[in-house]
């Protein structure tokens, strides 16, 4: 498979009255074309800060001090800004957790999207064939009557609705590759098995890469293909879906899969002991060990190195060096 | 600042049909709200005047009058009918826009109050010009430069500028820039000798324009800088305060980072979805900020002597001059409300979450 | 053993309380940094201690006249120099930060505890009678702050007492609005319907429960407003309508010397200065708490 993302030894902190959080702390992995990918983790490992780093979104108090992500040959921390929005633009999309706080309220939705399309192309918000790319993607995440759609603001939409068009201004420039940060975990149930499969449908469709940010394993499970688990700002295990589920190898993943209740089975619900770490201080080597049943004495000292152990599945933990 | 500008006529350009029937049953409420608080006001007014005071007899004519001239005042003045026939007179007065004539100037209190506002007006608009572009600019600037030079400089400006006193402020520029420099000069509309425009709007800049008369527009133009001036500072920190705070809020807001993610760069990001957001409390500000000149006015235009409504009503309340207070305050309720029920209909249309 | 106990309940206290201290040790963080409101805070404090001190640090009796030292240019005898009665204007001016804290206290606790009890009664009982108080609070409103209080301390006679109400009459409403905004909020939490589910009449929720938990917004604003307040009174005073002489209350004193302005500049000026940063300061503290309190602002 081709590459189309390579993230390396990512770092980035965030200065705060507390010190210096390391909120990434190295972060490697890959993006294939046509890939779709799953970024697992609790809430605070820093899987979105590793899309807004990759967006080179990330402002004060926050800095991105080492590593690179390499898209099509380019390294984008390098980029000057103007190139960076060119491929914010025409390269790389992305959506995110609350659709209707993402969009501006004062302004239509069809507009927005509109602009999205303007920046990418150098066309005219106004001009025809803009608006005729709005009317398709329009209809191609299933919203009806789009003449009228384009005339409504998003407190007047649905949160199903407003992430459609969330997708809609995502996908319309025909990206590269579609980030979604969170996409369903503000929408009611039924509306996020939609809205997975609309952008899984179309992602296949277009031939774009998508990464999807989520701390819902069982979103993992239904509709990725590859998955990456995050700790504490560090990358612990990479590898096919059905691998990971089945033979998974970084002690943390194995206590994320235990901790899924399966309906039917009676007993406690496991959980992984101890709590998440504090990011000014974190724990010295591999952040995990603290919470491990199985840490070895090396894994207080030193940061595990990421090691393909079979062929696409890729773990970082000192028991399998 | 003209990004501003342009930002307003786009506004006002994206109008379409929907929007309309919103907007038009809002504006129909407050109307009628506004109705209501107007009956308000007239009762606060005559309570004021009339149930407050203890002896307003005795305050215009001193302690020692004789006893059938104060009778003979107190029948002039309608004082000796009982409150409730002169609440009805007063509101039958009000509804016929007669105001009662002025002790002071022996003048129908309307009359005085068409000569003497439209001075206030003038200053209150010219202030109002150059607090709103230059708070705008200022505001605007410092978010976007946050914590550097230029916030600090601006926001050090600004708060001097909700800090100073109005009338201190004033007397210090009449003494620098009239007394001790004489760049500019001193009180009152138009140097004595010079011929005032012939009376249309009664705001001298525009009425010698009309006229084509030039002199009269620059001698104007000269005495109406600095009380304007004074009087807009105050509101130039305002404002500047405001769209500092209300654009530092916006560009933390999600669909900022959308438009970011876009791939706009910074200039569109702040003018296309910032701004637009951050002028919604801005606009509020300003209706707050007309009212706060209205208040400003009545200081600044008694420092520098300046013939408006403000002076008139100040010279009212030295000397009790009832009728003249009464009318003088209810005009300028009226004016404030009118602003604010404009203000509310213009936030509206800004921002369609409003049209409740 | 007993040691033990104590300890370890200094302990449990401390940490139930970690969310609170947290909270205070981020403040005096976010105060620290930054250095525009550490600069109000002290002006504040400064004055506050003149305001305190001030027999012992005015060198000259505020009202008393001295006609063979009228109109004195400032000088080391008289730091601010003297107006035409020959009083010492630095001592009138130190004696004046008295009556400008008297003036903010009381317009603070009367149109504080009245816009309060309104706003609560307001909201909380909603319908007719938050109709009803908040259209009176309109028509207060469609006032321009000056004006209003122009004209009720012209009708009352001016006189310190006289700006004190007159201020309290206008400056409630703010209050009120706030209070009706918090008491709308708390009036469906969960926490009032168990009063409520408890049988407690309307009179006890409100002022055991309702009105602490407004309380402290109003007290924000109360500091927000303390600026206002002086200029407010310093205008009134200005036009004559406030406290009378021989007072030395600021606004009046620069009043007194418009007639001196060009040649004795410094009758007017320094009781200007001294209102202009007392303001400061309490805009500047006053800026600063509400960044500081703002959620989305605080890092």
């Amino acid at each position: 498979m081709e590459k189309l993302l390579s993230v390396r030894n990512l770092r980035t902190i965030f200065h705060t009255y507390r010190g210096v959080v390391k909120a990434l702390n190295g972060v490697s992995f890959d993006v294939y074309k046509k890939d779709f990918l799953g970024v697992v983790g609790e809430t605070g490992c820093g899987k979105s800060v590793t899309s807004l780093s990759i967006m080179r979104l990330i402002e004060d108090p926050g800095e991105i001090v080492d590593g690179s992500v390499v898209f099509e040959g380019r390294d984008l921390l390098k980029l000057s800004e103007e190139e960076m929005q060119k491929v914010r633009a025409k390269e790389i999309s992305m959506i995110f957790q609350e659709p209707k706080m993402a969009l501006n309220p004062v302004l239509k939705v069809g507009y927005q999207i509109a602009e999205a399309v303007s920046t990418a192309e150098d066309l005219p918000i106004k001009s025809k064939e803009v608006q005729e790319k709005v009317y398709e993607i329009l209809k191609a995440v299933g919203l009806p009557d789009p003449e009228s759609m384009v005339e409504k603001y998003p407190h007047e939409l649905s949160g199903g609705m407003a992430q459609r068009i969330m997708i809609a201004m995502g996908l319309v420039t025909k990206p590269k590759l579609l980030i979604a940060d969170e996409p369903t975990s503000a929408l009611d149930v039924t509306i996020q098995a939609q809205i997975l499969h609309l952008i899984k449908e179309l992602v296949s469709e277009m031939g774009t890469s998508a990464m999807i940010i989520t701390h819902n394993l069982g979103v993992v499970a239904e509709y990725c293909e590859r998955v990456v688990i995050m700790y504490a700002g560090n990358v612990a295990e990479i590898g096919n879906v059905k691998t990971i589920f089945k033979e998974p190898l970084h002690p943390y993943t194995k206590g994320l899969i235990k901790a899924v209740p399966v309906i039917g089975t009676k007993g406690k619900l496991q959980t992984i002991r101890g709590i998440v770490p504090d990011l000014v201080n974190p724990p010295s080597g591999c952040r995990f060990h603290p919470r491990c049943d199985h840490a070895l004495d090396i894994c207080s000292k030193e940061l595990p190195p990421i090691k393909e152990v079979e062929p696409g599945h890729f773990v970082a933990c000192h028991l399998y060096d | 600042m003209d990004e501003a500008l342009q930002i307003i006529t786009n506004i006002i350009h994206d109008l379409p049909g929907g929007k309309e029937m919103g907007l038009l049953n809002f504006i129909i409420k407050r109307l009628l709200l506004m109705i209501l608080v107007l009956f308000g006001v007239l009762c606060i007014v005559f309570v004021i005047a009339n149930v407050i005071p203890a002896d307003p007899i005795g305050a215009l004519l001193g302690g020692n009058a004789p006893p059938e001239v104060v009778d003979q005042y107190k029948h002039k003045l309608g004082l000796d009918k009982p409150l409730a026939q002169r609440f009805v007179d007063y509101i039958a007065g009000v509804l016929r826009w007669d105001l009662g004539v002025s002790l002071r100037t022996n003048n129908p209190v309307t009359e005085d109050i068409r000569k003497f506002f439209p001075a206030t007006l003038e200053l209150a608009i010219m202030a109002t010009l150059i607090s709103v572009s230059l708070g705008i600019w200022l505001g605007t600037a410092s978010a976007v430069n946050r914590n550097k030079g230029v916030d600090h400089f601006a926001r050090i400006f600004s708060i001097l500028g909700v800090s100073m006193p109005v009338f201190w402020t004033g007397l210090l520029l009449l003494l620098i820039f009239y007394y001790k420099l004489g760049w500019l000069p001193g009180p009152g509309r138009l140097d004595i000798f010079i011929f005032p425009p012939k009376t249309v709007t009664g705001l001298i800049l525009i009425d010698s324009i009309i006229e084509g008369n030039w002199t009269a527009f620059w001698n104007g133009l000269q005495h109406l800088i600095m009380p304007a001036f004074v009087l807009g500072y105050g509101g130039t920190a305002s404002i500047a305060r405001i769209t500092r705070a209300s654009m530092l809020d916006c560009l933390r807001q999600d669909y900022v980072r959308t438009a970011k993610a876009k791939g706009l760069n910074k200039r569109l990001v702040i003018k296309r979805h910032a701004l637009r957001n951050a002028l919604i409390p801005t606009v509020t500000i300003i209706g707050l900020t007309f009212g706060s000149l209205l208040e400003g006015a009545v200081l600044t235009e008694t420092v520098f002597s300046w013939p408006g409504l403000g002076r008139y009503i100040t010279n009212g309340y030295l000397v009790l001059d009832y009728p003249a207070i009464m009318g003088g305050t209810l005009y300028i309720a009226l004016i404030y409300s009118i602003a604010n029920l404009i203000v509310d209909i213009l936030y509206a249309f800004l921002d369609p979450r409003m049209r409740v | 053993m007993k040691q033990d106990t104590l300890s370890m309940k200094w302990k449990n206290f401390i940490e139930s309380r970690k969310p609170l201290i947290d909270d205070w040790k981020h403040t005096a963080y976010l105060w620290r940094k930054s250095k525009l409101t550490m600069i109000g805070s002290f002006v504040v404090l400064f004055f506050i201690i003149i305001a305190i001190f001030a027999p012992y640090i005015a060198p000259y009796d505020p009202i008393a006249q001295d006609l063979s030292q009228r109109l004195q240019p400032p000088s080391s005898k008289h730091l601010f120099g003297t107006d035409q009665f020959g009083r010492d204007i630095f001592s009138r001016v130190i004696y004046g930060s008295r009556i400008a804290i008297w003036i903010i206290i009381l317009v603070s606790i009367i149109s504080g505890g009245i816009g309060t009890l309104i706003g609560v009664f307001a909201g909380y009982f909603g319908g007719i009678v938050d109709e009803v108080l908040m259209r009176i609070t309109d028509m207060f409103l469609a006032f321009p702050s000056l004006v209003l209080a122009m004209a009720f301390a012209a009708a009352m006679g001016p006189s310190l007492t006289n700006t004190i109400i007159a201020i309290s009459l206008v400056y409630w409403t703010v209050y009120a609005r706030l209070a009706r905004a918090e008491a709308l909020r708390i009036k469906n939490t969960e926490y009032i319907e168990a009063e409520r589910a408890m049988g407690a009449s309307n009179f006890r929720i409100i002022f055991l429960h309702v009105l602490p938990m407004c309380i402290s917004p109003v007290l924000v604003q109360l500091t927000l407003r303390m600026g206002t307040i002086i200029l407010t009174a310093a205008g009134l005073g200005f036009l004559g309508l406030g406290a009378q002489p021989p007072t030395p209350e600021w606004g009046a004193m620069v009043s007194d010397g418009r007639n001196y302005l060009v040649d004795q500049w410094w009758i007017s000026t320094f009781p200007g200065i001294a209102i202009a940063i007392v303001v400061l300061g309490f805009n500047l503290l006053g800026d600063g708490i509400r960044d500081m309190l703002d959620p989305r602002l605080r890092r």
